[in-house]
């Protein structure tokens, strides 16, 4: 074993990441756990306190603790460990994820021996590193070692940052875990454990015995390097330099931000209209020069009181001119009341993504056009959704439900819509406008009365089901009014009273 | 008004009707229909159920079978007569039998040329379009056997469709008739009917959308109903089909295979003659008068109701397992008969048993004899291969099992269908106690308290219960043979079983008895095997023992160590409930055992029989007979029935029933549950008693053990069978332990213990049992001559390849043929010349297989990881990377988990030996200890959880086997403190058990010690503490 050169790593194990990544909203009392693909990966601790363990079956779970149950979603954890690495980055450049690819285990690494002089030492970088997770709220746990993957594993082993810290000390350190530390290697755990090793000192003793061959024959390539790894092993290549792998540089993530102070309070919107597209220039030139685009930007306007409000504006496309942007800013601002004296307007972009590089088709027969009118479309969407809201423009889709009233659906317009009509209503007759809610007809001395007498001409055709919900019994018939409206009506079985469900074309 | 229903689904067409066949043949004559057509999906599989309830009201059952060709045209082919029938039957068997298992494959071009004589109607579907071309083929091939069927069932669209298909009608000349779908009874059965076909398409009832039936139009309806939905002309159509069936169910004649008998013979001459021969091997110095006089009664009875060929044919298959040695015995009603006896079905002879005549063949009515062969269940393919050969798969095949909906598949099934969340059926699924009733389902609910929409909950109990008993699918009989003279799909439609190269025909053994068809059953019996295996290993050493008939009869020193208890592994004896009873009846003949293995049976037990049996045999309770007759009949069971047969004669000698009469009851009896014929005999046998000059007391509480013999009641024919095979392996057992072992090891899975039960049993009778080793083992395992301590040779059990539950058979047996005569000398020769690779040279280093080539499992394992496929160019570099580990040898604790793991059982210490020194068992008293306690003392015993019993006639009373490391634990748990522990009960791998020892030590041989449960603890965890390094403990 030959140490290569110094290097000292910070792995920060986030305990509770499924849990706390989530922010699910709970009562203090309420037991709440995480699972994935129905088995428990993290919980509260008064779930723990029920007896909810990892890696239990969600029914036992359930039944130990009555317990709020909530999926893992990795994006959100992934999402949370990119919030903590833009914050860690005023530390040191070089940080790393982890995931554990067999448990629900992940964390930052952290390389640290280009920064200790700057934070005066390894000790206060790290107290300083560990005072600010704390206020993030996260439990952490973590473990200094040399190599990262040995740090990663002395994290599950707890030990206090002195400052003083040797290499010779870390492998002792690591020498006395238990080779089930090395969770993310079932098979080869498991193998060892039937020759007889129970604790990586064990492994380092017989590397030293013989070689890390005696591993690589028989566990494989993969693990022998992870074991290397952990020990900082030189494998005995010849220019040794050459195989060390480089320690990653996180990059921040950019995002444009700019703003202008006004000289005067502004309380019209016509006044801030340039402002506006000056701002929005800028972005536009932003996007251009990095080849990005963007669908979602943010206004902040303020006053000099600190008052602030946003203003969200949303393309259905990315977008990397800023024209669009501009029209739907300014259809938001004239919805709405300026709601004090704007002293600031800023313009936020956080989310920009690279722009796609789209082919054009050599067609000259209107395909263009087509694409031009489905350029306006989406144009006319937008600046309907800034007029309206986001949540007020629909499309329309097939359902398959043998219930007239539930087999057409208000779906969003992103989502894919059914096209086609089952066929029970294919073959029947179905009105050219089917009332939201069916209206009453009287039942008259002459005969049934919807604005007028009614007759019965074809019919009945029979619904009878839903009972697992509200059960439903109907007889359909189309019937002719005296002015000749043809209307589709029904006589509710159950109740016995007829309703006018449509009006045919 | 006349109208007959043609178009019937019932629940025989899997997950899409809702009615069985018999509730439709029911509300069908209820409606005063002339007829009604079961017409399930190419399956004539619902038509016997139809046809029985049919026979019983009178009412006229029409036979035929719907379609989906692969055009997507539907129809309705019926069958009108005989020949028409066979037709349609063999048709389905054509469109099954060339699709996989549950599907079908018909096409229109089949139709014209296999269909001659059936009526078809094409399904008018809504909206659905058939080429011209089409109907023309049609009308010209069936002419006037070709209809328009109008299924109206309230749809939109159907009013303008109605005008389409009569404009066809009346220009194609084809008449149209009503044809209404059925898919249940009653409307009310819409629920169950929409469930089922969610269950079919696997989806939840809320995503079903259209695809569940819009109206809940699909059955039968009234006169009065019909009349508003179809013009009478369509209505009296249905009449003219009906009229023009004449085929009935029983035209179906069975024709029993002939080519058994030779050409210039009478079947009779040729059953004769070779009953004459066995004869001659059976009593050579001559038969005795009663046996002589029985035979001839049973050979005429066979010669008047025809049933020679039954014989031959069964005759024919025992002297092909003979020739094969291939062990077998037969038993069953007529298997027991002198005419079995001679030839060589049967191994009972007629003075070991009373044979009662009446259970031979009923002459009343007319039922097949019933004879089932029970072969080594490890060669009983080889039988079933020379039936196939012998007549061919057109004329032999193997009998169906309906498999139905019971609890737990029908919480999973409706509770998917209805779209509950799946953890909680999974829970329920698995709380549900095979012992629960279906009303408990609603308390396990209940006690969850879980958020279900109460709603849906309700639906999902009622659906639950509804469904139980629904078909599900078919499955192979577990050995009943249907062999015919002519083709078998002339009278049941073949298809395919799961198992490649196997058909079945559509009936079940219910719907065979009820159409009279012959039925062999070929049946497995693990115990044949054991025995066969036993036999040769015995014969090895001792070659006086040959067979089953060399083993000497009536051996005190076997009944000596029956009265013990010391049955583990012995034939039918060796249950809690039989080991418990053995010290207390105290076997000393082959008829003690006979009426041993009767009397723990549900029927005697309910009908309160054990305990006035036992005392009158201890002498405790004087034997009284109310006449002469009566004790003729129980003179051998001192008084009390035991037996169906007594039950049988008691009704004719005392209550005056005829033989036939008291086979009807026999088979009430045997149905007692699934209906309630038993009590239309109570009358009729009470009555009779009384008539005889019974005193009213005595006729009641008879009955009432008539009535405890519902459903399990035990023949003793039945019983007398397996007794010959209890006998033989006690004598194995008691004589030649070490084969008993070896080869009841060899024989697993059989019998209520495992193989680590089994080996524990061994070792306390003193048999060495040696480990599986790489240069002794065979692939079975096999006897060892060891030398003792005094220098004596002793047969020890090697264990065998076998045992390494994760070694491949062939590999095992590779092992073994390729090491020959030369050891293996390390592992990299073993290796090289077996090619066997690190995944399996690892699974054998962790069975400790290599311990003579690699050192200890630790070393083992790590030499046999680094071995790397055999290389010829690399010959002499293998052995150059020699690294040693460093690490140290197992522990015990670890030796004995790694056990468990690779085989399954250890030979080392038991894992409560490791525990024992712990808190909480340090506190346990051992199984060897108990004899010592205070009868009724407070107690606390610990051991592994071994099996688990409830048997319905112990009242709710569960019985589990617990092991330590001293011998076998009884515990009894009373249903109360099952209700506070089930959990524990159901789950718990380790217990530790809180109660009172119970010490039984009147009229008994052996003391019998139960100790009665008051708290049981969950100590599973234990075991996995002690696994700290190695996984699960199994």
């Amino acid at each position: 074993m030959s140490e290569r050169r110094t290097r000292l790593w910070l792995a920060l194990r986030f305990k509770d990441l499924p849990l706390s990544a989530l922010n699910a909203p709970s009562s203090p009392d309420k037991s709440v756990v995480v699972v994935e693909r129905r088995r428990v990966v993290s919980m509260t601790a008064n779930a723990a306190a029920s007896g909810v363990r990892i890696g239990m079956d969600l029914t036992t779970a359930q039944l130990l603790s009555d317990c709020q149950v909530v999926t893992r979603d990795p994006a959100c954890e992934q999402e949370t460990l990119h919030r903590l690495c833009e914050q860690l980055y005023q530390f040191t450049p070089h940080i790393e994820p982890y995931r554990s690819r067999e448990t629900a285990q992940s964390g930052l690494l952290l390389e640290l021996s280009s920064c200790l002089k700057l934070f005066s030492g390894v000790k206060k970088l790290c107290e300083a590193i560990l005072a600010l997770l704390k206020t993030t709220g996260y439990e952490v746990a973590y473990g200094l070692a040399h190599s990262s993957t040995g740090a990663w594993l002395l994290s599950f082993d707890n030990h206090e940052i002195r400052g003083d810290e040797t290499t010779a000390l870390f492998i002792i350190r690591l020498n006395k875990l238990p080779i089930q530390v090395l969770a993310d290697y079932p098979n080869e755990v498991d193998a060892l454990g039937k020759m007889g090793f129970s604790t990586l000192g064990d492994l380092a003793r017989q590397i030293s015995a013989n070689s890390v061959g005696s591993f690589t024959k028989r566990l494989g390539k993969d693990f022998a390097e992870v074991i290397c790894g952990i020990y900082g092993i030189d494998q005995g290549f010849t220019q040794a330099s050459l195989f060390v792998k480089p320690v990653e540089s996180y990059a921040p993530e950019e995002y444009f931000h700019e703003e202008v102070q006004f000289d005067y309070p502004i309380n019209i919107v016509d006044q801030i209209k340039s402002t506006i597209e000056n701002l929005l220039h800028r972005l536009s030139d932003y996007l251009r020069k990095r080849q990005l685009a963007c669908q979602h930007i943010q206004w902040r306007i303020s006053d000099i009181h600190h008052r602030q409000e946003y203003i969200q504006v949303h393309s259905d496309t990315p977008q990397s001119d800023w024209r669009l942007l501009y029209d739907l800013t300014v259809i938001q601002l004239e919805n709405k009341a300026i709601p004090f004296d704007i002293d600031c307007l800023e313009l936020i972009c956080h989310s920009a993504m690279p722009l796609q590089g789209s082919s054009q088709a050599l067609d000259f027969s209107g395909g263009r056009k087509r694409r031009g009118s489905a350029q306006e479309l989406s144009v006319t969407m937008a600046k309907l959704k800034a007029r309206v809201g986001e949540t007020a423009v629909h499309k329309v889709s097939y359902r398959d439900s043998p219930l007239p009233e539930l087999s057409n659906l208000m779906i969003g317009l992103a989502e894919k819509s059914f096209q086609q009509l089952p066929a029970i209503h294919r073959n029947g007759l179905r009105p050219a406008w089917l009332f939201a809610n069916p209206q009453i007809i009287e039942n008259r001395q002459q005969g049934l009365y919807w604005h007028g007498y009614l007759t019965l001409m074809v019919g009945p055709e029979r619904m009878v089901g839903n009972w697992w919900d509200e059960k439903v019994a109907r007889d359909y018939f189309l019937a002719r009014r005296r002015d000749n409206l043809a209307v589709w009506a029904y006589l509710d079985l159950y109740k016995r009273q007829w309703y006018v469900h449509g009006v045919f074309a | 008004m006349r109208y007959a229903h043609l178009h019937t689904t019932t629940n025989f067409t899997f997950l899409a009707g809702a009615s069985h066949p018999g509730e439709y043949v029911r509300r069908a004559c209820e409606l005063g229909y002339e007829a009604l057509a079961i017409t399930d999906e190419c399956s004539l599989a619902g038509v016997v159920k139809a046809f029985v309830v049919a026979e019983e009201l009178q009412f006229k059952l029409i036979i035929g079978s719907a379609f989906r060709l692969s055009n997507g045209m539907h129809l309705i082919a019926i069958a009108p007569s005989r020949i028409a029938y066979a037709e349609l039957s063999g048709f389905i068997t054509l469109a099954r039998r060339r699709a996989p298992k549950g599907e079908y494959e018909a096409h229109l071009e089949d139709l014209r040329f296999r269909l001659r004589h059936c009526l078809i109607i094409i399904e008018a579907k809504v909206g659905e379009k058939i080429a011209e071309a089409v109907i023309d083929e049609l009308h010209k091939s069936f002419k006037s056997r070709l209809w328009i069927g109008i299924n109206h069932q309230l749809r939109g669209g159907e009013q303008f469709d109605f005008e389409r298909w009569l404009a066809l009608s009346v220009e194609k000349g084809i008449p149209l008739v009503a044809c209404g779908e059925a898919l249940m009874h009653a409307k009310e059965r819409k629920p169950l009917q929409d469930i089922v076909t969610a269950i079919r398409h696997n989806l939840p009832i809320q995503e079903m959308g259209t695809r569940i039936e819009v109206n809940g139009e699909a059955y039968l309806k009234s006169h009065g109903q019909l009349t508003l939905l179809y013009p009478q002309a369509l209505l009296d159509e249905t009449c003219i089909i009906a009229d023009r069936c004449h085929f009935s169910m029983h035209e179906l004649r069975y024709q029993y295979p002939q080519e058994l008998v030779p050409a210039t013979l009478s079947p009779i001459a040729h059953l004769r003659n070779l009953v004459a021969a066995g004869k001659l091997l059976r009593w050579p110095g001559g038969v005795p008068a009663a046996a002589a006089e029985t035979l001839e009664m049973e050979l005429q009875l066979i010669e008047e109701l025809g049933y020679e060929y039954y014989f031959l044919t069964v005759h024919d298959i025992v002297r092909y397992a003979r020739e094969k040695n291939i062990l077998c015995q037969g038993r069953g009603s007529a298997a027991n008969s002198v005419v079995c006896y001679c030839l060589f079905v049967t191994e009972i002879a007629p003075d070991q048993i009373s044979v009662l005549f009446e259970r031979f063949i009923s002459r009343e009515r007319d039922e097949p004899p019933d004879i089932d062969v029970d072969f080594e269940h490890q060669r009983r393919e080889e039988v079933i291969q020379y039936i196939y050969e012998k007549y061919g798969r057109e004329r032999a095949a193997i009998a169906a099992t309906v498999i139905t909906y019971r609890r737990r598949s029908a919480v999973r099934d409706v509770g998917k269908a209805l779209g509950l969340e799946p953890s909680l059926l999974d829970h329920l699924a698995k709380t549900i106690a095979w012992w629960d009733q279906p009303s408990e389902l609603e308390n396990t609910v209940a006690a969850i308290g879980l958020q279900v929409q109460q709603v849906l909950l309700q639906h999902f109990l009622k659906l639950c219960n509804e469904i139980l008993g629904f078909p599900r699918h078919l499955s192979q009989h577990t050995g009943g043979f249907v062999i015919s003279q002519d083709r078998i799909s002339d009278l049941v439609p073949l298809e395919n079983a799961s198992m490649p190269d196997r058909t079945i025909i559509q009936w079940d053994k219910e719907d065979l008895e009820a159409m009279r068809l012959l039925k062999v059953d070929v049946l497995a019996l693990g115990m044949l095997s054991a025995l066969r295996r036993a036999l040769e290993m015995i014969q090895r050493y001792e070659p006086a023992i040959k067979s089953l008939a060399d083993i000497p009869r009536e051996d005190p020193a076997t009944y000596e160590m029956l009265c013990q208890a010391d049955s583990v592994g012995v034939f039918q004896v060796e249950s809690r409930a039989q080991m418990a009873m053995l010290p207390r009846l105290q076997p000393r003949c082959f008829y003690d055992l006979v009426v041993q293995i009767a009397i723990v049976r549900p029927g005697p037990i309910l009908g309160d029989m054990v305990h006035p049996y036992l005392r009158r045999r201890a002498g405790l309770e004087e034997i009284t007979y109310p006449t002469d007759e009566v004790e003729a009949v129980l003179k051998l069971t001192f008084g009390v029935p035991i037996f169906q047969e007594q039950v049988m004669r008691m009704s004719m000698v005392a209550a005056g029933f005829s033989g036939g009469e008291a086979d009807e009851l026999r088979r009430a009896i045997s149905n007692w549950g699934k209906n309630s014929k038993l009590l239309m005999f109570r009358d009729k046998f009470i009555n009779g008693l009384l008539a005889n000059g019974y005193e009213q007391e005595f006729a009641e509480r008879t009955f009432e053990q008539v009535k405890g013999f519902g459903g399990y009641g035990f023949p003793e024919s039945h019983s007398a069978s397996f007794a010959l095979l209890c006998y033989a392996s006690s004598w194995i057992k008691r004589h030649h332990p070490a084969a008993f072992y070896c080869a009841l090891l060899n024989s697993q899975p059989m019998g209520f213990y495992s193989p680590s039960q089994l080996v524990q049993d061994a070792r306390q009778h003193n048999i060495k049992i040696l480990p599986v080793d790489i240069n002794r083992s065979c692939y079975d395992n096999s006897l060892e001559t060891v030398i003792d301590k005094k220098g004596r040779d002793l047969l020890a059990v090697r264990l065998g390849f076998c045992q390494v539950a994760a070694l491949n058979a062939d590999k095992g047996r590779m092992i073994e043929t390729r090491r020959g005569a030369k050891p293996y000398l390390s592992i990299e020769d073993l290796s090289r010349r077996t090619g066997l690779l690190a995944n399996n040279l690892q699974i054998l280093a962790s069975a400790d297989v290599l311990r003579s080539l690699g050192g200890n499992r630790h070393q083992a394992r790590w030499r046999a990881a680094a071995i790397q496929p055999h290389s010829a160019l690399l010959e002499n570099t293998e052995d150059c990377h020699q690294d040693e580990l460093l690490m140290a040898a197992p522990t015990t604790e670890q030796e004995v988990l790694s056990d468990y793991q690779a085989l399954g059982l250890s030979l080392r210490r038991h894992p409560m030996a490791l525990l024992r020194n712990e808190h909480p068992f340090i506190r346990c008293t051992r199984q060897s200890e108990l004899l010592t306690k205070r009868h009724q003392g407070f107690i606390q015993v610990a051991g592994i959880v071994v099996s688990r019993q409830r048997p319905g006639t112990a009242h709710g009373t569960l019985f589990v086997t617990i092991e330590d490391e001293t011998g076998s634990i009884n515990v009894i748990i009373w249903s109360r403190t099952q209700e506070h522990f089930k959990n524990v009960i159901l789950t718990a791998k380790l217990i530790l058990v809180t109660g009172t020892v119970e010490i039984l030590t009147e009229n008994v041989v052996q003391p019998v010690i139960h100790v009665i449960a008051g708290r049981i603890e969950d100590y599973s965890y234990r075991l996995a503490e002690l696994a700290a390094k190695a996984r699960n403990f199994r």
